[in-house]
């Protein structure tokens, strides 16, 4: 049977991975080998994916793709039955990279998705760099620089990886830092509360012959599960200093320093190289093809890289290596034609692709390891915790609406808890701009200084309450865990759409911001789905967004405020989603991508950390406050203010028809006409380019001189949003244009660098803005006649 | 008077700023290079900070 047939609750071994390329690969590589158990856990809420439970972690798979799994359910045995392979030394330690004489140590951190490297980085270099608990959040790698024992640590976060071969673009520059890099040392970053699956990764490490730390970070997650861990033996077997760790708690990071620093210099005792043993065919082909290459490839190369790793990746089939030994290489043909022949032989004598064959004994030799030095507890207090959670959080029925409400609290607390510190944040421009007034003489520069910046960057400050409230939502998302279920809860609909579930990551990190979002698709692996998703992100409303929402939603909605907030981003959700179900059918029509992802247990975060992310948001916003927002805010002004009028009796109105900016808003006059907008409206739209933050600060600017205690009133006294006695069509058809129009310049050079092309940026913004102007038309049109 | 230059000066500060700005984001300095500012991109050199 397979294992999409497998019923819930029940377990079974797994007998064969059938299927093609990189999907069987990888799964292969996340512990779907031969002899493991699988149990099912429970069906996504639109049934598909499926959460299975697999070597002490759970992950999602689609039926599809389960369907390729071959298993048995025997309930006798219900332990893995998979053989070890025994430890065996088969040459002596000689590692590759060549000792340098100077004081700087390149120390890399590799190591699973989200095995806590970079809480494990942010401690030790004393910077912030963002953490989440699930697979993907570090996307791009970031080096710093540490004094320790007299040495310079040069230490570099990567993103996370499940194995060295590369299949989305996060994972290629883990993989090309370390064989283009050459670090002196990999610290191997091991999640210790799931032990199995990650020393795969370090068994690739072996294969490379580098100097490899293993830091067993989460060790008080294995602590607590009761589970028994001799990594002192399990050191001495494979000749890897193992240092345990607590990133989050700061406990054993002097040690892996120390160890970093002694292991460079050739001090540890128990450093010794190994080799894991393949087992006859593959050895003496390994042998065969390390000849040929010894004798053929340039000789640098194979001294960065070790030959026996290069044979191994040759046997894979291993695209990136077969590329690099072709280009460097004059004499390829022979070395492939060697290659292809020991293939043949290993293929006949197994009846199986040798990549699966290494694999499978990659994870023979970790069991074997393990069983020597390893008690697993697999009804750990966190992993029951997880288990309650998941209950209701991806629940058959209600797992939809759970998730439904949670949106909704968000937006209620956005704006109800936001009012009081807002109204205070008021009350203290307010009186600012009061004590200005009267302090500096009335000229220019009083008028400056009341109607430019305290007008436009007051009017965007008042909102800082707001968007830290919505930020620590998002963080909540993020660090508990729950981001990942929302994923396994959606993905049936994103498949629908033509997308994938892991592209519902990037489009919620997009209500924060859509640089960070964009670049977060780096995780997809399909080249066309990454770029769908990058042109679908800024519909998401970003935070930048929010204040407009506030003051729009605040100023004309006043009776539901939360549900029209609600509703404004569930319709830029919505047409996130009709775009690229658009796309997908036209332009970027494409293959389908395989669906695994993992879901973490959950993890409650601490006051700390949150109370440094909040003040992390709050401490960007005030600096774009003093810098950009600030800036247009004077410019905006002096285009408002100039030129002066002759006539000293002209009313501030007509000063401000016949300034710079009157005249651009006239300009604008005809695009934006069929929707209703007038000029000043006009105005702030292109104004918001550089930041969307500016729309407000320009309303807030050119509304200045209107009657009315604060801008609200002045929006309403002004008439401008005025469409027969009511204001709500016109404000709603602004909402809707503001939430979908061009993504601001930073969006737009984030779309060009990852996309690698001009091309996509600027198809992006007249993406948008098209959708922004049919749909804001079809609304105002259609809202004209209801 | 003093008052027109003031502000004069302001404006002319305010506009080579954002254009500075406009133009380092175009370049590619984006967030990538500091995260830690993610949100609202501004590239400070802070990749050469250490731990005390
Ligand atoms: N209990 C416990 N949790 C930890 C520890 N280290 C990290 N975490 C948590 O694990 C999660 C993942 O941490 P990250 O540092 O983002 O992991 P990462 O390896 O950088 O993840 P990617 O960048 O996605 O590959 C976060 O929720 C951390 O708070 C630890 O030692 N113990
Ligand atoms: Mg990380």
């Amino acid at each position: 049977m397979n294992l999409s047939e497998l019923k819930t609750g029940r377990k079974a071994l797994i007998n064969k991975v059938k299927g093609t390329g990189s999907f069987r690969k990888r799964i292969m590589e996340m512990g779907f080998v031969e002899g493991k158990t699988v149990e099912v856990i429970k069906n996504a809420p639109l049934q598909d994916p499926v959460e299975y439970r697999i070597m002490g972690y759970n992950v999602s798979i689609r039926k599809a793709e389960a369907a390729l799994i071959e298993v048995s359910e025997d309930c006798s045995t219900q332990n893995d039955t998979q053989k070890d392979n025994g430890l065996h030394v088969v040459e002596p330690g000689k590692v590759a990279n060549a000792q340098r004489q100077d004081n700087v140590i390149n120390v890399a951190l590799v190591g699973n998705p989200n095995s806590g490297k970079t809480t494990l980085f942010n401690y030790i270099s004393g910077l912030r760099e963002k953490v989440g608990n699930y697979g993907g959040v570090t996307v791009s790698l970031k080096t710093a620089e540490v004094k320790f024992g007299g040495y310079t640590i040069k230490i570099t976060d990567l993103p996370g990886t499940y194995s060295l071969t590369a299949y989305s673009d996060d994972e290629k520059i883990v993989h090309d830092f370390i064989i283009d890099q050459v670090p002196d040392i990999v610290l191997n970053v091991v999640d210790a509360s799931n032990l199995e699956r990650n020393l795969f990764l370090t068994t690739q490490l072996i294969d490379m012959d580098i100097k490899v730390v293993v830091a067993l970070n989460m060790y008080d997650e294995l602590e607590n599960s009761g589970t028994k861990f001799d990594y002192g033996l399990l050191s001495k077997m494979t000749g890897i200093p193992f240092v345990p760790t607590v990133a989050t708690k700061k406990t054993g990071i002097e040690d892996i320093l120390a160890r970093i620093v002694s292991f460079y210099n050739g001090e540890e005792d128990i450093s010794r190289h190994i080799h894991i043993n393949y087992g006859h065919p593959v050895e003496d082909s390994i042998k065969r093809i390390r000849e040929v290459l010894e004798k053929h490839t340039d000789v640098n190369f194979l001294s960065t890289i070790s030959p026996r790793y290069t044979a191994l990746k040759l046997l894979e089939n291993d695209g990136d290596f077969n590329n690099r030994v072709r280009n460097l290489s004059p004499d390829y043909r022979e070395i492939s034609s060697v290659v292809e022949k020991e293939k043949g032989i290993i293929n006949e004598h197994f009846e199986d692709e040798t990549e699966n064959l290494i694999t499978g004994a990659k994870y023979g030799f970790i069991a074997g390891a393990l069983k020597e030095t390893l008690t697993v507890n697999d009804s750990s207090p966190s992993a029951v915790r997880t288990r309650r959670i998941d209950e209701f959080a991806t629940h058959r029925i209600w797992g939809i609406p759970i998730f439904l409400a949670f949106m909704w609290l968000m937006f209620q607390a956005t704006f109800t808890i936001g009012e009081h510190p807002m109204n205070f944040i008021e009350f203290l421009i307010d009186g600012t701009a009061d004590f200005m007034a009267g302090f500096i003489p009335q000229g220019m520069l009083n008028d400056l200084i009341v109607d430019g910046i305290i007008a436009g960057v007051g009017g965007v400050l008042v909102f800082l309450p707001n968007i830290l409230i919505l930020f620590f939502f998002i963080s909540f998302f993020e660090d508990t865990g729950y981001m990942a279920r929302v994923v396994f809860i959606v993905d049936r609909v994103m498949h629908r759409i033509g997308l994938h579930g892991k592209s519902f990551i990037p489009m919620l990190i997009g209500f924060g911001c859509s640089v960070p979002a964009i670049m977060a698709t780096r995780t997809i692996n399909s080249k066309k789905n990454r770029i769908v998703t990058m042109l679908v992100i800024p519909f998401m409303s970003c935070g930048a967004k929010l204040p407009v929402y506030i003051l729009i939603i605040g100023t004309f909605f006043p009776d539901n405020p939360a549900m029209m907030l609600f509703a404004v981003y569930t319709i830029g959700v919505f047409i996130a989603m009709l775009s690229s179900l658009l796309l997908k059918k036209t332009i970027l029509r494409g293959e389908d991508a395989p669906f695994v992802m993992e879901l973490p247990p959950y993890r409650i975060p601490t006051l700390k950390s949150t109370s440094y992310h909040m003040w992390d948001k709050a401490s960007q916003y005030l600096k774009k406050m003093g810098g950009i927002i600030l800036a247009a805010s004077i410019v905006v002004w002096a285009l408002g203010y100039f030129p002066r009028p002759a006539d000293e009796d002209a009313t501030d109105l007509s000063v401000l028809e016949n300034s710079y900016i009157g005249r651009i808003g006239r300009i604008s006059e005809p695009v934006f006409e069929p929707l209703g907008f007038d000029w000043k409206s006009n105005v702030a739209i292109v104004t918001g380019f550089a930041a969307k933050e500016i729309v407000v600060s320009t309303l807030s600017i050119l509304h200045s001189t209107e009657e009315g205690d604060d801008l609200s009133e002045r929006l309403i006294n002004s008439g401008s949003f005025e469409h027969n006695g009511s204001h709500r069509l016109k404000s709603f058809t602004f909402l809707i244009f503001i939430l979908l129009y061009l993504p601001c310049i930073a969006t737009v050079v984030a779309v060009k660098n990852e996309s690698g092309k001009w091309k996509w940026a600027i198809f992006s913004i007249f993406f948008t803005t098209s959708v922004a102007w049919i749909v804001s038309f079809a609304v105002f049109n259609i809202g004209k006649f209801l | 008077m003093i008052q027109t230059t003031i502000v004069i000066i302001l404006v002319i500060l305010s506009a080579a700023y954002i254009a500075v700005r406009l133009r380092n984001t175009a370049k590619g300095c984006t967030p990538e290079k500091c995260s830690g500012c993610s949100l609202y991109d501004d590239c400070g050199d802070e990749n050469k900070k250490s731990r005390p």
